[in-house]
């Protein structure tokens, strides 16, 4: 493989690292107090909204049944106003937030779920307000279920962004496709497949030991012990 | 609705009665169900004093639980007033319940403590709700709970790494951090093995004699009103079915649900081999039961030896026990009375003279009393 072509891969690396990192954060900004809202404007729940949980709810939907590809270029409007362009890096990172917002909402509206019932009526009986149940019990409890649910948003958005060469937005995906696929370099396009799976494998580790090291509900044998 | 609330003003006007701690007037709550909606709670009224521990028992389903939430107004009664301290948590705006709730500690069945907080952590917390408690005061607060719960050493440990036992003292201490003046405990000790559960009642007992809180202990278990109440209502079907001091409830139950309730602890009724012998009809040879309950200072009486001597009846005794309710004994005896059935009704008018109580409950023929 030559310096160009490794240059290449680094350049490329660092675009989807750049929009995963971006569109991510991004996401979460937004996806996580979507989630929060979700689940507490729900029926029963602290602050019961049924019309404005269905409006969020159908909103979600539909912004998750939208095929990512479609949804890219049917906001290319939307992008050129965020961003002033349509095409580049740039604007890969505003389909991709778009896309990657309700998935967040949905998986930490799930988590948040599974917080027992009795611990927020517990600090009700404490005289605990709506917004400090959120911050007190809701989130502190369901980070770890977050956790997890933000490391599989981030191995999502890495296969998505390999859809971002579709509006010149660069990227590992992109150069697979055009060095491997287009001019038949089996051996770019296995050096994009490795270099992706190293990224995918690191995420989802990573991931996994920070929600397990967050989660106090299994007390690891060995941590207890150092206690 | 006007009396009710004369009533209120009337009690806050005069001096001479002390304002009680919780007052329930008239409390209806219902759910919504598939076929209407369920009345849980019925047109009920409650006194709680200060300083009392006030226990509420009833069968799974008689609405204990909704009834000790409507205290804190975790459950919004559908009528009636809560009135806790003085104020009508009915009626105030969600701001003012908030801050009132803070004078009601809670504990519950499945301690409900946050699993990502330490055990500090979780005793910080109702003063962290409170807010403007600087770090300092709140240890200041929190370490000396830890020493009364006996937890001082687990302050750094998470819940999951903590005994049931251990996880109710967490609990306790959390709901005494905002210095309530009334505890609520909701089926406290039911998910503790028997050994456990005494000493957390232990704990409430020296918690209320020390801090002079007012607990509200609801559970199904007579064991446990019975060690640490000392006033008692009998709930069955969302109402009040029986009411008065735990020794008197255990001395004179007049409801069947709480006849049913004490069976378990107390030995008010026969033995079953005893039991099939007693017939309503009296056979030739057959002797009156009695049963006599010993209850109040006459219960130490020798009034057995009396009553031998003035009847001149040999008394068989059939079954017997002896309790000790709030330190005051309590005895129950079933004998059969020798001697013909005319002495019963003598014996049964001369143990009201004593201040016992007295009860017929049939006959048993002398050959099946031999027999056994």
């Amino acid at each position: 493989m030559s310096q160009h072509v490794i240059f290449q891969l680094l350049e490329a690396l660092l675009e989807t690292l750049h929009m995963v990192a971006v569109s991510g954060t991004v996401a979460s900004v937004l996806g996580i107090p979507l989630g929060v809202i979700l689940v507490v404007t729900g029926p029963g729940h602290i602050l019961e909204r049924r019309a404005l949980n269905r409006v969020l709810g159908t909103i979600v939907n539909a912004v998750r049944s939208t095929p990512f590809i479609i949804l890219m270029v049917a906001i290319i409007p939307f992008t050129r106003l965020v961003v002033g362009t349509s095409i580049g890096t740039a604007a890969a990172i505003v389909p991709l937030t778009i896309a990657a917002t309700p998935f967040i909402a949905r998986l930490v509206e799930a988590s948040l779920r599974e917080v027992d019932h009795g611990l927020i009526e517990a600090v009700q009986a404490m005289g605990a307000s709506p917004l400090q149940i959120v911050r007190k019990v809701l989130l502190p409890e369901a980070l770890p279920g977050i956790v997890a649910g933000l490391t599989i948003t981030l191995v999502s958005l890495t296969g998505f962004s390999a859809m971002a060469g579709f509006v010149g937005g660069g990227g590992l995906g992109d150069l697979g496709i055009r060095y491997g696929y287009q001019r038949f370099q089996g051996d770019v396009m296995a050096a994009v497949v490795i270099i992706l799976i190293l990224l995918v494998q690191g995420v989802q580790s990573a991931g996994d030991v920070l929600a397990r090291r967050l989660n106090k509900r299994i007390i690891d044998r060995e941590e207890s012990k150092a206690r | 609705m006007d009396g009710a609330l004369e009533v209120i003003d009337g009690d806050l006007n005069n001096p001479k009665t002390p304002m009680p701690m919780i007052r329930m007037i008239g409390v209806s709550k219902a759910f919504a169900g598939a076929d209407g909606p369920v009345d849980v709670l019925r047109n009920l009224s409650l006194t709680v004093e200060k300083g009392d521990i006030f226990g509420i028992i009833g069968r799974s389903g008689a609405g204990k639980s909704t009834l000790v939430r409507c205290i804190n107004m975790l459950e919004r009664p559908t009528s009636g007033w809560v009135i806790v301290g003085g104020e009508d948590l009915t009626s105030l705006p969600p701001a003012d319940l908030r801050r009132s709730r803070r004078r009601i500690g809670m504990i519950f069945q499945h301690f409900n403590l946050l699993s990502s907080r330490t055990v500090f952590d979780n005793v910080a917390l109702p003063l962290e709700v409170i807010g403007g408690i600087g770090r300092h005061e709140i240890r200041r607060r929190v370490t000396p709970l830890l020493d009364l719960v006996g937890l001082a050493d687990k302050r750094d440990q998470y819940p999951a790494q903590l005994s049931g036992g251990q996880k109710q003292r967490v609990g306790i201490a959390r709901a005494l951090a905002s210095d309530p003046s009334v505890l609520i405990c909701d089926e406290a000790t039911s998910a503790l093995d028997p050994e456990t559960t005494k000493s957390i009642l232990a704990l409430l007992a020296d918690i209320n004699k020390r801090l002079n809180i007012t607990i509200v202990i609801v559970s199904h278990e007579m064991q446990v009103i019975k060690e640490l109440a000392n006033n008692v209502a009998v709930l069955d079907r969302g109402e009040i079915v029986e009411e008065g001091t735990v020794y008197d409830l255990f001395a004179g139950a007049k409801t069947d649900v709480t006849c049913t309730l004490l069976r378990d602890i107390a030995s008010r009724e026969l033995p079953e081999a005893i039991r099939e012998r007693v017939t309503a009809e009296q056979e030739p040879d057959g002797q009156p039961v009695l049963r006599i309950t010993f209850r109040g200072p006459a219960a130490n009486n020798p009034v057995l030896f009396e009553l031998v001597r003035e009847f001149a009846a040999p008394l068989n005794i059939l079954h017997g026990h002896i309790d000790y309710i709030q330190g005051k004994p309590l005895g129950i005896l079933t004998v059969a009375v020798g001697g013909g059935a005319s002495h019963a009704a003598a014996i049964i008018s001369r143990l009201n003279g004593y201040g016992l109580r007295g009860e017929f409950l049939g006959y048993v023929a002398a050959r099946d009393l031999s027999a056994a």
